[in-house]
């Protein structure tokens, strides 16, 4: 049976060090994604990942267990993100850019379109969506965190990331079947 | 045909309906083709946000998290160096006070070189505290020996001198290994 998170923790605190791989194998792309997401480039994400597991395992000790370990992972990355952005002055994704994707355009409108196209153009989407939406879409669809849980990962109030996310999948979904209008409702 | 709420049909793909809400909803959609496809795409839709692909990191992430986290777990390991230093350190200001205290010994005349000044000079500074040292020593360690004194001074200075740089590179060492860690 899979160790869970907080017997490798207490394994850490007890001066074991194996913990710290398990940790970062179940966790790194995760983490990562986050980052990337938030980031959009590719080496500062990485680099806000990898600070980010170096800040959390210094602060092990810290971990009092009330949340789930991976919120306070996610909550410690979130923050790293943030400062990494606000220091780079990253610029947001274009929103409203006109999206002109031939591949996108040559799909035919198929009642029975294939689950593989949909995917790929869920990908899309998400590449599309503004970054704080992208954000909790990831946090809750990706990372399996609550609403609960996303609120105390982004400090943002609870009606927020309901409403966000709502919207983020309108336009996800906005998005997707711009391509399959057969899927438009008619009634 | 009356089609259920475009919201409820979302909500039932979601998984979000009780079997009361959910019934009525699942016995339409066993005869409207076009509201069992909304769900299946809501349900699709869902699906493929959970299966989005994980980017894959770089090699180098586990190693440099670990190599970062055991360096403030362990300062010392980091660095093999500092016991070649403290012994060099002890071995080196050991030689100096016996070249004083030979030199002192065996007269000023005789043994005065371009160094004499030098040594004169360390002797005033550390020979008071190296003196405390040794009357320390004698009143813990109750030798009869009067010529051990010299030898039991050179040591416990020397061990002093080794204490101090121990410290200072404890303090000092987290601070210039912060500057230049990056992972
Ligand atoms: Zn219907």
């Amino acid at each position: 049976m899979e160790q869970s998170d907080n017997d490798i923790i207490q394994e850490i605190l007890r001066g074991g060090h194996h913990g710290y791989a398990i940790l970062l194998q179940r966790y790194r792309a995760r983490v990562l994604s986050l980052t990337l997401r938030m980031i959009g480039h590719r080496a500062d994400a990485e680099e806000a990942a990898q600070d980010a597991f170096i800040r959390a395992f210094r602060a092990l000790r810290g971990f009092e267990q009330r949340a789930r370990f991976s919120t306070w992972l996610y909550r410690i990355a979130y923050n790293t993100a943030v400062t990494y952005r606000q220091r780079q002055r990253m610029v947001t994704l274009p929103l409203d850019e006109e999206h002109d994707d031939t591949d996108a355009a040559r799909i035919p409108p198929d009642r029975n379109l294939e689950y593989e196209e949909l995917r790929k153009q869920v990908q899309k989407a998400l590449d599309h969506l503004r970054p704080e939406y992208a954000t909790l879409v990831t946090l809750f669809y990706l990372q399996d965190q609550s609403y609960d849980e996303i609120a105390t990962i982004t400090g943002l109030p609870l009606g927020t990331v309901k409403n966000r996310l709502h919207r983020a999948r309108m336009e996800l979904r906005a998005y997707v079947l711009k391509n399959y209008p057969s899927l438009e409702p008619t009634h | 045909m009356m089609h259920p709420d475009r919201n409820m049909l979302r909500q039932l793909a979601d998984g979000n309906l009780d079997a009361t809400e959910a019934h009525p909803i699942e016995v339409h959609l066993a005869s409207c083709t076009q509201c069992r496809m909304i769900v299946a795409f809501e349900r699709d839709l869902v699906r493929a946000l959970r299966e989005t692909p994980l980017p894959q990191a770089s090699p180098d992430f586990d190693p440099a998290v670990l190599r970062a986290v055991s360096r403030r777990n362990h300062p010392a390991a980091t660095s093999r160096l500092p016991w070649v230093k403290y012994a060099a350190a002890g071995i080196l200001i050991s030689a100096t006070l016996i070249v004083i205290t030979l030199a002192g010994a065996s007269g000023e005349e005789q043994s005065r070189s371009m160094l004499t000044p030098v040594f004169e000079q360390i002797t005033s500074l550390i020979g008071p505290l190296a003196n405390t040292f040794a009357s320390q020593a004698d009143s813990i360690i109750p030798t009869s020996c009067t010529q051990g004194n010299e030898v039991l001074r050179i040591f416990l200075l020397a061990m002093g001198a080794l204490l101090v740089l121990g410290g200072l590179e404890r303090l000092l060492l987290p601070h210039l290994k912060g500057l230049n860690h990056r992972p």
